[in-house]
């Protein structure tokens, strides 16, 4: 009887985890044994417990599968992101598809190396218009990570470019007396509270690799800062538009989390 | 607050992983993806890999151990072996590295640097810079794993080397690596104090006092080690480690 007992309440305490309504009935059945000494109403009890848990596993499923697109313009370390996805069990695509960019529920906007040539590669894939229709009509929400986040600036210094202009900005060279580019792993500072850094310690470090920085001209839009050498938004916020300065891809679990975040919104 | 990275340094001799003493000796430690594994349980800053055959032999480290590194690697890792064009770069990046580490071409070639880093930003390449002392010379800047000397004294290739456009300078002693004796400090903070991008400092270091004083007297941005993060202690014991937070306080 004991074992049993013990075996049957590991399977309801598995599969009740979801809710506190169902880390009671645990108790309810369990006393509703000991009083009877039968199993006959723990089994219905544990098969409709099942039942309801697999209905909230397929909705959860439903959410996750939201289409996140990760844009491929032939810039940054894509596999990476989608590998700290996958970790985290939200799907996603690389793609350069215009009809993939449409359809997609969250975007990821990469971008390592050099402002000017990033736009000259988004100019050439033909990817600017669909990316303004998404991000300020269709307001689909998008992540720009490191150089991503800054050609979403009017201006880039690298290559004294024009940026998409998503964001009221420009990207800057650090202009400090540390070692620059600004190399390694630092703190954010959040500014105001976000899904996107929901459940991240507010002195966490993320990893940064970058030599130039957003400079906003409307304060609102910062939703982190850090430190070094002055202090710089690293990540901002402007409706359905996110940005981060560091890499989260590369950053550990608390990366993992924010794009769990961002996917999750 | 920003604080210096601590590097794990992985040499590759035909795909498995070995540890040298003085560019020489090479022990085998066990299987690289292993170490990557217990790396990210270990929640490293940062790995850098070398392939130590790739320049000797004129071929690149493989790109499928590049690409298995990007597979498990939960932290930025850099690549380096055998780099010699703006493709090798392309492709070590697209197989999943966050930078790519160039010596030899660096040494034979200075202008390399600045095509590679204007193509691909600075932030991306890395130079390592092997340092020994050169008969009725004095330092000088060492490629193709130690065996053939170039012109360049380190501080004056290092200078050039930023000149150029390079992110990042890893600097090795070769006459400390795998002795576990500490760095060669007077040489990373000639270095680190003369130029204004970040320097790696690597060779020597044999206990977690070594990193500090890397950072503390040698100016180091961020330091380096292979010894230390493969073996036990200083009798060599295989067993690849990471410090604590809370053992490092730079």
């Amino acid at each position: 009887m004991v074992p049993f007992l013990l075996s049957c309440r590991f399977v309801l305490i598995r599969g009740s985890s979801l809710s506190v309504f169902s880390v009671s009935s645990v108790y309810s059945v369990v006393n509703l044994v000991l009083r009877t000494g039968t199993t006959n109403h723990m089994r219905k009890q544990t098969t409709e417990y099942t039942e309801e848990n697999g209905k909230n596993g397929r909705r959860r499923r439903e959410l996750d599968s939201q289409r996140c697109i990760i844009v491929d313009y032939g810039t940054g370390n894509l596999n990476s992101i989608k590998r700290t996805l996958d970790r985290v069990s939200v799907e996603s695509e690389i793609s350069s598809s215009i009809e993939d960019i449409r359809a997609a529920d969250k975007i990821i906007f990469p971008g390592v190396g050099h402002f000017g040539n990033a736009m000259s590669n988004l100019h050439a894939a033909g990817l600017i218009d669909i990316l303004n229709e998404v991000v300020l009509e269709k307001r689909t929400p998008i992540l720009g990570i490191c150089l991503g986040m800054e050609l979403m600036a009017k201006r880039g210094d690298e290559g004294n470019v024009a940026g998409l202009g998503w964001i009221d900005a420009e990207a800057v060279r650090f202009d400090i007396q540390e070692k620059v580019p600004h190399m390694g792993w630092n703190q954010i500072a959040a500014k105001r509270a976000s899904p996107l850094i929901e459940g991240i310690d507010e002195n966490t470090e993320f990893y940064f690799a970058h030599a130039y920085h957003l400079r906003l001209n409307d304060p609102a839009d910062i939703l982190t800062e850090t430190q070094y050498g002055i202090a710089f938004p690293s990540a901002i916020e402007k409706g359905n538009i996110f940005g981060v300065q560091f890499h989260p891809e590369k950053s550990h679990d608390a990366g993992a989390r924010l794009l769990k975040n961002f996917a999750d919104m | 607050m920003f604080r210096p990275r601590v590097i794990p340094v992985l040499l590759l001799k035909d795909q498995a992983l070995v540890k040298s003493v003085r560019f020489k000796n090479h022990k085998y430690i066990g299987d690289p993806i292993n170490a990557v594994r217990i790396f990210n349980e270990l929640k490293a800053d940062e790995l850098v890999f070398l392939d130590i055959d790739a320049s000797r032999n004129h071929r690149l480290i493989s790109l499928d151990f590049v690409r298995e590194v990007g597979e498990e690697a939960f932290m930025p890792f850099s690549v380096g072996g055998g780099v010699r064009s703006i493709d090798d770069i392309q492709a070590i990046l697209a197989a999943g590295a966050e930078k790519v580490i160039i010596g030899t071409q660096a040494g034979l070639e200075p202008s390399f640097i600045r095509e590679a880093s204007e193509r691909f930003g600075s932030s991306t390449i890395v130079v390592c810079i092997d340092v020994k002392k050169k008969l009725f010379h004095g330092d000088r800047t060492w490629v193709v794993n130690g065996s053939s000397s170039t012109r360049y004294p380190p501080l004056e290739f290092a200078k050039l080397m930023e000149e150029n456009g390079a992110g990042e300078l890893i600097v090795q002693s070769i006459g400390r690596d795998g002795t576990m004796n500490g760095y060669d400090i007077d040489l990373i903070k000639s270095i680190s104090t003369a130029v204004g991008i970040p320097v790696i400092a690597l060779g020597g270091a044999g206990r977690i006092e070594h990193l500090i004083a890397a950072y503390r007297d040698g100016t180091a941005n961020a330091v380096a080690a292979g010894s230390l993060f493969v073996y036990q202690d200083e009798r060599r014991g295989v067993l690849i480690n990471y410090p604590e937070k809370g053992e490092l306080v730079f």
